[in-house]
């Protein structure tokens, strides 16, 4: 399971699910990508996105409390997992040693 | 505030129509919100058009499948857990499965037993291809002489003439068995002898209306010429061996009847397969007959042949009927003078011949329609039986598990999961049935047939055909549907709070209301007295026939098989080397054996008595002087023939029925009238005897005339040829073995190259009965059968009420009830269905069976014990079980009844 793949999308929409904590649903984090990433991302791709992520065990969900906005409509709140905590902390591991063998005289000099 | 707007409305159904529903609510959301804020920053109308533009987008496979998967995914879960719980309610409740399953799989043997046997005899001749355009010409006489003359077998005239005027008909061929003519005959090869065979003589037509496969030799040349025969795979086996039988020769002894008796062999056809209602072992070309009988034969009374033809399809049968009929009348029209009319040919189905037909001179005996069609209903009964019990024990034991129901509807189950949950059970149950009666239909068919002596066509290679299956699983499936439908009704109704507080509402049992269970136990009941009635009545019908007294004795007769052919004076060579037995009281010969339909070489005979004019038809039998005593035949009235007087040539005797026939109703004023036209001269009544049966009790007394068998005029070949000798009363078989023994001798002595057959006189006379022996013995088995299913549904029944009211019955006996009210009490439910099933049936059987009955001639009476014995019979077996079952609780200390639970 840990060895899964995860695609860039998804792995962004993980880590942004990880820093909104509990304000995660999706409107939240269409407008967390468009001005973190500065990225227009559609509102139907990521919750697909978040489906798959639950599919996979990296996030769960629950429904939030009911407000006056959304015409009373209940918030999917997501939260990410273990799971999703060690899947995020393993691919910033393999890049960063990724990036470790890239020469870094090649840097300097452009 | 400004004006608040909401999104387009005909967006949002949309996208909860495709949303699954648990998703639906934040998606919903989600685009509100987002649509909120456009509206604010973008205008409404923009907003509007993006959000239905974003609901759009969220129409793809990863929001729409993801409900079904989910589903599914629950289900195999769920499905699993319903097989589980089915097989740990099974397991628990042994009594109650076992007796499930194997009343179901009873039911569904016998249904497979049934279906397979009445199967195979509507199989009959379905295996020509043409099927549906052959049909069988056959004639109804309507002279005045022998009224309602319908004969299976028409006039030669038929065949070629109607092919020749109606283009309607494709191909004919006339079909005749050759011992029609001569009498029994036998074919030789070489040094080979073969009798007991089937000679027919036939068209070349006969090749290509049946399908019938020509294995050897050529189908368009192989019956075109005269002295050409076909023989079957069977005889060219036996006979030939591995030579090559084509183009050999075989000599066929027609005594004289066709013109040479040298065949050449043109082919080897299939054996006619056991669906046939024609067999036969040679084929003669038809153009070997004798030119009188072949082509445009006018001899009208000669109509002895059958016929069939093949027509193209959507003839109009009904005209072609008339058509032919007129085309007769316009050929030969006044060769009858004012009978017009006097022959109707009809055109009958082949698929028709062997189950609905019983015409004079079938090909064989034929099977019985109305007994098939009444075997299906019983089939089909107990099979709804079987379900009934099903039914009934479900919805009772659904009772028992109201707790378990309301506990699953409390913790949220729906009525479709409940349902499913009844449905894998009755799958499963269902499963075990239809296996169980495969096995139980495998085994007991060997068993069936041994007892009921006959061919039973289950369970063969073929057996499992693809409409076999379909029925089976058709059956199968609505058998299921049909009795979850109302368990599951039943318990989906159930409120869980008053089913788990134990409110009395929820007891459906008790009370009086009249439920579904009682009347399909009053169906079950009706169906079982029912059969059991007709079951009864047809033993009774056949007991009457064998102890009817057929004025004639034939016990202690036995009947030497002689060939018409021989001679008379083989016959007096026979009866005086016996005359000195001591076992043996008298000889006689005969032209025909009692039970025997009377022919003579397909002649029919008209006379007249005295003056009077008019022609009637009489049956013919060559006897000799000891006939009547050697069968103990009284005479009414005259005088046996005497075998000392010159004038006895001319002498007849005739029996009461002919008598009656001619007009006389005093058997003293016909004796000494001349008859006319049975010979050349006038003969002479010499005696009239009393009426005996000499055919089965299904046929009326026939018109006889008695001729002496010696005289040169009526040495004419028989038909058939039988010496009857009768024994001397003895118990002793020894006495019987060594009698036979001197037969023997005696035959051996008189004709050197004839196998000596023998039987006695009245088993072969109840050989005829047969048809009803069999039925009868099978309707018995199958009418057992239903009782045993409908009781074993009562038994569960009661198993269960008896259970619901243990603590009932526990407070009764405290209080003083004994146990006779406590078995009244039990038992006066299922008395009062029963007598209802009673009363609803008897005038149902009643019509019936008189109905029935009118196939036979003589025949019982139906008398109030025909009803009331079945009727008492069935209480008795319902009481009993009832009583036997509710006994234990009964007579159980009330202590343990009431601490019951």
């Amino acid at each position: 399971m840990g060895k899964e793949y995860l695609g860039e999308f998804e792995e962004l929409v993980l880590t942004i699910v990880g820093i909104l904590r509990d304000d995660a649903y999706g409107n939240a984090i269409v407008n967390e990508i468009k001005e973190r990433v500065g990225r227009d991302s559609n509102l139907s791709a990521v919750h697909v996105t978040l489906y798959r992520l639950e599919d996979k065990g990296l996030v769960k969900s629950s429904m939030g409390g009911s407000t006056n906005a959304r015409g009373g409509r209940r918030k999917r709140i997501f939260t990410v997992t273990n799971a999703g905590l060690a899947m995020l902390r393993a691919m910033k591991e393999a890049r960063m040693d990724l990036w470790k063998l890239i020469p870094q005289l090649k840097i300097v000099g452009s | 505030m400004q004006e608040k707007s909401t999104p387009p409305k005909f967006a949002l159904r949309l996208l909860e129509w495709f949303c699954p529903p648990g998703l639906s609510e934040s998606i919903e959301g989600d685009l509100v919100e987002q649509f909120e804020e456009d509206s604010k920053v973008r205008g409404v109308r923009k907003a509007k058009g993006k959000f239905v533009l974003n609901v759009i987008k969220f129409f793809r496979p990863g929001i729409i499948l993801r409900n079904r998967f989910s589903i599914e995914f629950m289900n195999i879960t769920l499905l699993l857990n319903y097989f589980k719980i089915s097989y740990r309610y099974l397991a628990k409740h042994k009594t109650f499965a076992a007796v499930n399953i194997l009343g179901l799989s009873l039911g569904m043997a016998a249904s497979f037993l049934i279906y397979e046997y009445v199967r195979f005899e509507k199989s009959y001749d379905s295996f020509h291809e043409n099927v549906s355009n052959i049909y069988r010409i056959t004639t109804e006489w309507n002279s005045k002489q022998t009224p309602d003359d319908k004969r299976a077998t028409t006039v030669p005239w038929s065949g070629p003439n109607v092919k020749e005027a109606f283009p309607e008909v494709i191909e004919y061929s006339r079909f005749v068995s050759l011992s029609t003519m001569t009498g029994d005959n036998s074919v030789r090869f070489k040094d080979k002898n073969i009798s007991e065979i089937n000679i027919y003589l036939a068209d070349p037509g006969f090749l290509k209306i049946f399908s019938f496969p020509l294995l050897q030799g050529n189908a368009a040349s192989a019956l075109s010429n005269p002295h050409q025969v076909i023989i079957t795979k069977s005889i060219a086996e036996k006979y030939f061996q591995k030579e090559n039988p084509i183009g050999k020769s075989l000599v066929i002894d027609t005594h004289g009847n066709l013109s040479g008796n040298d065949y050449l062999i043109t082919g080897v056809i299939e054996n006619p397969p056991a669906t046939s209602h024609l067999t036969f072992d040679f084929l003669i070309s038809y153009s070997s007959m004798w030119q009188g009988l072949n082509n445009g034969s006018t001899y009208w009374h000669w109509d002895n042949t059958y016929c069939y033809v093949l027509l193209r399809p959507n003839v109009n049968v009904k005209s072609l009927e008339k058509k032919i009929s007129d085309l007769r009348v316009k050929q030969f029209g006044n060769e009858f003078g004012d009978w017009k009319d006097i022959i109707d040919f009809k055109l009958q189905p082949l698929k028709e011949i062997h189950l609905y037909s019983s015409l004079k001179g079938e090909v064989a005996m034929n099977g019985d329609g109305r007994s098939v069609n009444f075997l299906v209903i019983v089939g089909i009964f107990i099979l709804l039986s079987a379900y009934i019990n099903y039914i009934n024990l479900s919805t009772s034991k659904a009772l028992e598990r109201k707790t378990e129901i309301g506990v699953r509807k409390v913790v949220g189950s729906t009525k479709i999961q409940l349902t499913i949950q009844l449905l894998v059970e009755s799958i499963v149950i269902n499963c075990f049935a239809v296996m169980l009666a495969v096995i139980i239909a495998k085994v007991s068919q060997p068993i069936l047939e041994n007892i009921f002596n006959i061919h039973w066509p289950v369970l063969t290679l073929e057996w499992i055909t693809q409409e076999f299956l379909l029925t089976t699983l058709c059956v199968v499936f609505a058998g299921i549907l049909l009795s979850t439908f109302y368990p599951a009704f039943v318990i989906t109704s159930f409120r869980p709070v008053e089913v788990l507080k134990g409110s009395k509402s929820s007891n459906l049992s008790t009370g009086n209301r009249w439920t579904l269970r009682q009347s399909l136990t009053v169906v079950q009941f009706i169906f079982c007295i029912g059969f059991t009635t007709a079951t009864f009545a047809l033993y009774r019908q056949l007991q009457f026939m064998k102890s009817y007294d057929l004025g004639m004795n034939m016990e202690k007769v036995i009947a030497v098989r002689s060939y018409g052919f021989q001679s008379y004076e083989s016959f007096q060579n026979f009866k005086a080397r016996l005359s000195s037995s001591s076992l043996i009281s008298s000889v006689a010969s005969s032209s025909a054996a009692p039970g025997d339909e009377i022919e003579m070489l397909g002649l029919k005979p008209k006379v007249r008595v005295g003056n009077n004019p008019e022609l009637k038809e009489l049956k013919v039998i060559g006897v000799d002087e000891d006939f009547f005593k050697t069968l103990h035949v009284d005479f009414l009235s005259g005088r046996n023939f005497d075998t000392g007087s010159k004038t006895e040539n001319d002498a007849v005797i005739l029996n009461e029925a002919a008598v009656q026939l001619l007009g006389y109703g005093d058997s003293e004023k016909i004796l000494h009238q001349p008859l006319h036209n049975l010979t050349d001269k006038e003969s002479k009544i010499v005696g009239v005897i009393k009426n005996y049966h000499q055919r089965s009790l299904k046929n009326e007394y026939e018109p006889i005339v008695f001729v002496p068998k010696w005289v040169e005029a009526h040495r004419l070949g028989w038909n058939k040829n039988y010496y009857f000798v009768r024994l001397n009363p003895t118990n002793n078989i020894s006495d019987i073995q060594k009698a036979i023994g001197e037969m023997e001798t005696a035959w051996k002595a008189s004709t050197s190259e004839h196998p000596f057959n023998y039987f006695f006189l009245d088993n072969y006379f109840d050989s005829h009965y047969k048809a009803e022996t069999t039925f009868s013995s099978l309707f018995l088995f199958f009418s057992c059968f239903a009782i045993f299913i409908s009781c074993l549904g009562l038994f569960g029944w009661v198993a269960y009420t008896t259970l619901q009211r243990t603590k009932e019955i526990g407070i009764r006996k405290v209080l003083g009830a004994s146990v006779q009210n406590i078995l009244m009490l039990l038992s006066k439910e299922f008395v009062k269905l029963i007598l209802i099933a009673s009363i609803l049936t008897t005038p149902l059987v009643l019509l019936g069976l008189q109905n029935w009955l009118k196939a036979y001639a003589f025949r019982i009476q139906l008398t109030i014990w025909l009803f009331a014995l079945p009727l008492l019979l069935i209480f008795c077996l319902a009481l009993i079980t009832v009583v036997l079952k509710s006994l234990k609780v009964a007579i159980s200390n009330p202590v343990d009844s009431i601490r019951y639970e």
